[in-house]
């Protein structure tokens, strides 16, 4: 474990020796870490969930923390559309659990968790083993909702491949777009909200444009949308004009951009209005829900999502099971990898207030999204959010997006401190590196 | 005392209670039920626009299904379903369907009146929600009574959606017309239509702080061969490129459905197509 | 934000780190845990106890007085060139940054990834 040492000189100077001080010892207090008590298992290995259970240990080291995921590592979603670009490899955006076995002393245990008995407080694996816990963190993330989008099923998705967790998918989009003949058309279809990652469908066709650009400039890209606004539009259209020329068009939902059925075989789209869409390479990205590990604990609602209370995101439905990002209903938050990483922070910290018997703290979470149009080409968005009034807010005067009149060095930073901002999440979530300093 | 505590649930109508009770017995419920229990329990009583229509009635709270999601990101455009359980025949149907968003600047989101030819009293449509609130929906039977359903819609101001509306809604007053391409004798067939249109409220305000005036369609008309469908009265709350889905049930062989829409400015956009039942 | 003092903190001594926002005067005391969590909301791009080094200034062990002031500095949107610190903290209370900057400068132990 990591110490951190107060300075306690400087803080008495500060805070002068009235001060009910103070050189506190590492981060975990000793108070807490004196005592062992609490058994918390994490069901889901991504930013959430890894987090979640890094953090637990800070907090207090005594805590029995296993962590449940069946891949042995993880690909992150964050940085797979620059894979498809072909601004990163596949062996650059995957992370695997060594540190956090090693350095944290967690148990992480490869294992499909099938089902989660809230009343006896055990999780069931897919070896038929039984985990006991105080509390659980389900970490789930998405499932495609295979029942949303007529003709999209499993099968499906082999041909038209949704891409929307990365890995084995990402791989099966970037070799059809590599097989492509140049002056082919790709058409990504994107869903209504909410979905994981508001502003990637957008990211994704502007590195698709950019793998284009360089090597099939003849080809056009088509985005059918079931909205009428999205994350970052301006900012969007700004720089795919500016980069791309007329090779992107977007359809929103008034112009009849929803897409209502699909011919996997034929690769067609079928519009609201009975528009068909043909093209070469067709990206469905389907309705979603929370993952299935949710529902089977019964803490979903009839959406689909996780209903949380705000303070501590413990299920409303189900006590002592907390859930951390894109499961969750957390809106205004998106559901964004940073944000599930900032919702297990907060949450590691009240499981272990509520195992000790205290108060959770004053929760705060921060959010921000880079999207890479090109490769000196970032922009942003970003939020503070808070409970007040009950309910999760984004602060007021907080946030927003880069400015629309920004210039090309501005531009360039944004999309440096994207790479910055991806070396220090994996670190931060799984100990990891990221493999590169830069985008070119 | 079973019987009193009904009426604060609201799972008992008024008139189902008349029926049951009798007068006597649902005024001396009244008076047992505290002011606040009642405040709550008729939740649209603080709603002027919505007492002007019931005109002293007291609506059946049940058979009215209001369909939005609990938490919309982008209060511009949210789905919206609603459902009477009623029949739709020469004799019993539902006249109207009334939307309200009490909360907003105008409280009124559309009405629309449908007749026997309508088939189902189901429209599907989206509107816009200025802040969190309940949305209402009342029917009007054509026996004059009324039914009331509601659903809370969250609105969370997301940081992720630009402020003004990139929308470019060009071709305006261009519609989109989808009918079913034929139904059997007696099938209930949808029918899906969009045109574009900024529907502008009248609040907005351009770059420069001038008032943006107010410009919307205010008026639908559905007509098979002459006869009735569905008529609709727009209001600003309605969202932009008015969107429905409503049904159709044509009598013998079919015919032509007529689409119509006027806006404030008196143009007008006409869509035709046949419809044939065999 | 204000907080009132968790019992916890009383006689915990080694973990009450009592912050009182100069400015605010109605502002609670921020405890050592709250400071914690609060600085944790820097990590997900300065890395963990904000020990990452890249692109972005360091900020584990800086000076105090030179973090709270550069935080400061870009809620008041004071920064040139800023890209996104201004909009993230405008989300806190200046106690809040005072306290923010006061946990990074005690993070000693400066051993970098």
């Amino acid at each position: 474990m990591d110490s951190i040492k107060m300075n306690r000189r400087k803080l008495l100077k500060l805070l002068g020796a009235g001060g009910a001080l103070a050189a506190a010892g590492p981060l975990a207090s000793p108070a807490f870490a004196a005592r062992t008590a609490g058994r918390v298992v994490g069901v889901g290995g991504g930013f959430g969930g890894a987090t979640a259970a890094k953090y637990l240990k800070r907090l207090q080291p005594g805590l029995d923390v296993t962590l449940v995921e069946p891949a042995r590592e993880f690909y992150t979603c964050p940085f797979s559309n620059l894979y498809l670009g072909g601004m990163r490899q596949m062996e650059q955006i995957v992370h695997g659990y060594d540190t956090l076995k090693n350095r944290y002393g967690i148990k992480v245990v490869h294992q499909y968790a099938e089902d989660v008995d809230g009343e006896a407080h055990t999780v069931r694996l897919a070896n038929g083993e039984t985990l006991p816990y105080d509390k659980l963190v389900l970490s789930p993330g998405i499932d495609i909702d295979f029942e949303g989008l007529e003709g999209y099923d499993e099968a499906a998705a082999e041909k038209l491949p949704h891409a929307w967790k990365a890995g084995d998918q990402t791989r099966l989009l970037r070799s059809q777009l590599e097989a492509m003949d140049d002056g082919g058309t790709f058409i990504l279809s994107a869903p209504d909200n909410p979905f994981r990652c508001p502003p990637g469908p957008y990211e994704r066709v502007s590195q698709i444009a950019h793998y284009f650009s360089q090597h099939k400039p003849r080809s056009k890209i088509l985005l059918l949308d079931a909205k009428d606004a999205f994350s970052k539009q301006g900012l969007f259209m700004d720089g795919w004009r500016e980069v791309y020329g007329d090779m992107i068009e977007w359809v929103g939902l008034s112009d009849d951009g929803r897409v209502v059925r699909v011919d996997a075989d034929s690769r067609e789209l079928e519009s609201e209005f009975g528009e068909i869409h043909r093209g070469d390479v067709v990206n469905v990205v389907p309705p979603q829900k929370a993952g299935a590990i949710a529902h089977r604990a019964g803490v979903t609602n009839g959406s689909g999502w996780v209903p949380v209370k705000p303070h501590t995101f413990e299920s409303q439905q189900v006590d002592d099971i907390y859930v951390v990002g894109d499961a969750t209903i957390a809106a205004p938050m998106p559901k964004s990898g940073f944000c599930a990483n900032a919702q297990a922070r907060v949450t590691a910290a009240a499981i272990v207030a509520e195992l000790n018997g205290q108060d959770p703290l004053d929760p705060v979470w921060t959010n921000t999204c880079y999207s890479v149009i090109a490769p000196e080409y970032g922009i942003s968005v970003a939020g503070v959010y808070r409970v007040i009034d009950g309910e999760i807010r984004e602060v007021e005067g907080s946030g927003g997006v880069s400015p629309r009149d920004a210039d090309a060095a501005f531009r360039r930073r944004e999309a440096e401190y994207a790479v910055q901002w991806y070396n220090a999440i994996v670190q931060d979530t799984w100990e990891t590196r990221g493999l590169q300093k830069t985008l070119t | 005392m079973s019987r009193t505590r009904s009426l604060v649930t609201t799972s008992w109508s008024r008139r189902d209670f008349l029926r049951i009770s009798g007068a006597g017995a649902v005024t001396l419920g009244m008076m047992m039920v505290s002011p606040s229990l009642l405040a709550r329990s008729r939740p649209w009583a603080r709603h002027d626009a919505i007492m002007e229509l019931l005109d002293g009635a007291e609506p059946d709270t049940s058979g009215v299904t209001l369909e939005l999601p609990s938490v919309s990101e982008d209060g511009s455009n949210i789905s919206l379903t609603v459902r009477v359980d009623s029949a739709q025949e020469n004799g019993e149907y539902v006249k109207s369907i009334h939307l309200f968003a009490p909360d907003n600047p105008n409280p009124e989101i559309a009405v629309f009146h449908l007749t026997p030819l309508s088939g189902q009293a189901q429209i599907a449509t989206r509107i816009r929600l200025n802040e969190s609130q309940r949305v209402f929906a009342v029917a009007k039977l054509s026996d004059g009574s009324f039914r009331i359903g509601s659903q809370d819609a969250r609105v969370t101001v997301s940081g992720c959606l630009t402020d003004d509306a990139t929308y470019d809604s060009s071709g305006l007053m261009q519609a989109r017309v989808r009918t079913p391409r034929s139904l059997r004798p007696g099938e209930v067939g949808e029918v899906l239509t969009i045109i574009n249109h900024p529907m502008e409220t009248g609040f907005r305000e351009d770059a420069d702080g001038n008032t943006i005036p107010r410009r919307i369609i205010h008026s639908f008309v559905a007509e098979l061969d002459g006869e009735t469908v569905l008529r609709a009265d727009f209001h600003p709350s309605l969202a932009a490129n008015p969107y429905l889905r409503f049904h159709v049930k044509p009598n013998g062989s079919g015919g032509t459905l007529a689409l119509e829409w006027t806006d404030d400015e008196g143009e007008t956009t006409r869509e035709e197509a046949e419809l044939s039942v065999s | 934000m204000t907080r009132i003092m968790p019992r916890h903190v009383i006689g915990l001594s080694a973990a009450a780190l009592l912050l009182f926002g100069g400015q605010a005067m109605a502002e609670e005391p921020i405890s050592y845990e709250q400071a914690s969590l609060l600085a944790s909301t820097c990590f997900a791009c300065h890395g963990t106890d904000g020990r990452k080094e890249g692109n972005f200034a360091p900020i584990a062990g800086r000076p105090y007085e030179s973090l709270n002031a550069q935080l400061i500095a870009f809620r008041n949107d004071q920064v040139p060139g800023t890209t996104v610190m201004n909009r993230l903290a405008a989300g806190y209370s200046e106690a809040e940054l005072e306290a923010i900057a006061l946990y990074l400068s005690g993070i000693t132990d400066r051993r970098r990834d």
